[in-house]
């Protein structure tokens, strides 16, 4: 036989028992979220504090190892010093200036039968020169090697004869300027 | 008063609660969350960073303290020999005496300038040297100047024969030094690396190096001196 209920209470009673079960939904997901939220709040501050901690090892390692490097800072200035020195050493042991190449180029390039009075080279590769011979092919070779030999046109930039003259001896007398590259 | 309250939070409790929980993570975010979150972020990074600068500490003092200090010091101190820190007078004329007799020359002038020429750490200062020799063993001269372990440059030549086989000869030599400067880096400066050439030419100079300091003792025999007996 089937039970029959018949709900005596107010409908104003059921509304609110039903608003306060509402609230009571709503009071218990409210505190399980401030719950969170602390939880959170708490951990981040956790997390911080062993960061922190961390960071302290992290400085104190730091402090460590630029001390040692501070301690080495003698055998640092001397490969400074040292590379600074061999920079330049590098550059310039055995490396021949520009007035000795040119000098030696000449030295290379007049044959032995002219004989040479004097020789000017300066800084920038600017040479004088004051050769004499008997011999007029001789002059002529050498004006030759200098100026139209393949191998040597692109040595010299400039060449002039400032003066050629025949002694009363049939000594013949050049004054070359030349200017290397 | 109080009555009117309660009636007031008992008809809105629902929306009274809500807004305090609302209110309440809002100011547990902005005072607490987010600027824990953003100070871990940010310690981070600099953590990571402070690794990286100990990591390559670490690897520096260890390759500072691979170097022998007494080796190293000797390097250093052929460096200087070769190119020195300051003007060497002294020494520069017992080489260029040296240079000369080793190659046939005879010294005739030597003029040494005290002035300094270059720039900035590159400093040089001047001797005008003038010579006679042969003219064979010019070329050889200068080679010698320039081979030589001390730096020296020839700045120009001027030659004329003297006679026959003789040349009188005069070098304008730039002799090069260079001050030591006062900056040797910081903690966090890397250390220079050495190239082959250098390495290799750090390890001629020990070998060249003594005739740098020969120089001074070899030139006595080297040079006529005069009647051995001044009274004969």
């Amino acid at each position: 036989m089937s039970r029959i209920t018949i709900n005596l209470l107010p409908v104003e009673f059921r509304i609110q028992e039903l608003k306060r079960a509402k609230f009571y939904k709503i009071q218990s997901i409210g505190i399980a979220i401030i719950i969170s939220f602390i939880f959170i709040s708490a951990l981040s501050i956790v997390l911080r504090i062993l960061q922190s901690q961390s960071v302290s090892e992290i400085a104190n390692k730091l402090d460590s190892q630029q001390k040692r490097v501070i301690d080495l800072k003698n055998t640092q200035a001397s490969l400074i010093l040292l590379k600074n020195r061999l920079i330049t050493i590098e550059q310039y042991l055995g490396v021949s200036s520009r007035s000795s190449e040119v000098y030696k180029l000449l030295a290379n390039t007049i044959s032995p039968s002219i004989s040479i009075s004097s020789v000017d080279v300066n800084k920038i590769g600017e040479v004088t020169v004051l050769a004499a011979t008997s011999n007029i092919a001789d002059l002529d070779d050498l004006i030759n090697k200098i100026a139209v030999n393949e191998g040597n046109m692109d040595k010299f930039i400039f060449l002039s004869v400032d003066s050629l003259s025949r002694s009363s001896d049939g000594i013949y007398r050049l004054s070359l300027r030349l200017k290397a590259k | 008063m109080k009555k009117d309250l309660f009636k007031f939070y008992q008809t809105y409790n629902i929306y009274i609660f809500s807004g305090v929980i609302f209110f309440s993570c809002i100011i547990l975010i902005v005072f607490v969350i987010y600027p824990q979150i953003t100070k871990l972020l940010s310690n981070q990074k600099i953590e990571r960073e402070v690794l990286k600068r100990i990591d390559f500490l670490e690897v520096k003092a260890q390759a500072l303290e691979g170097y022998q200090s007494e080796d190293l010091s000797s390097k250093v101190k052929f460096a200087l020999v070769s190119y020195p820190a300051d003007k060497d007078f002294a020494s520069i004329i017992g080489i260029i005496q040296n240079l000369s007799a080793s190659s046939g020359f005879n010294i005739v002038i030597l003029d040494l300038s005290t002035s300094s020429q270059g720039t900035g750490a590159n400093l040089s200062y001047n001797i005008k040297l003038e010579a006679i020799g042969p003219v064979k063993r010019m070329q050889g001269f200068l080679d010698n100047i320039e081979k030589f372990p001390r730096l020296i440059r020839v700045n120009s030549i001027q030659t004329s024969n003297s006679s026959g086989d003789s040349i009188t000869i005069s070098l304008s030599l730039d002799i090069l030094y260079s001050p030591v400067g006062e900056d040797f880096g910081s903690v966090d400066s890397p250390i220079p690396d050495l190239t082959e050439r250098e390495k290799e030419l750090l390890a001629k100079l020990p070998g060249l190096a003594p005739s740098l300091t020969s120089g001074l003792s070899s030139t006595s025999s080297a040079l006529p001196r005069g009647k051995s007996n001044p009274f004969e």
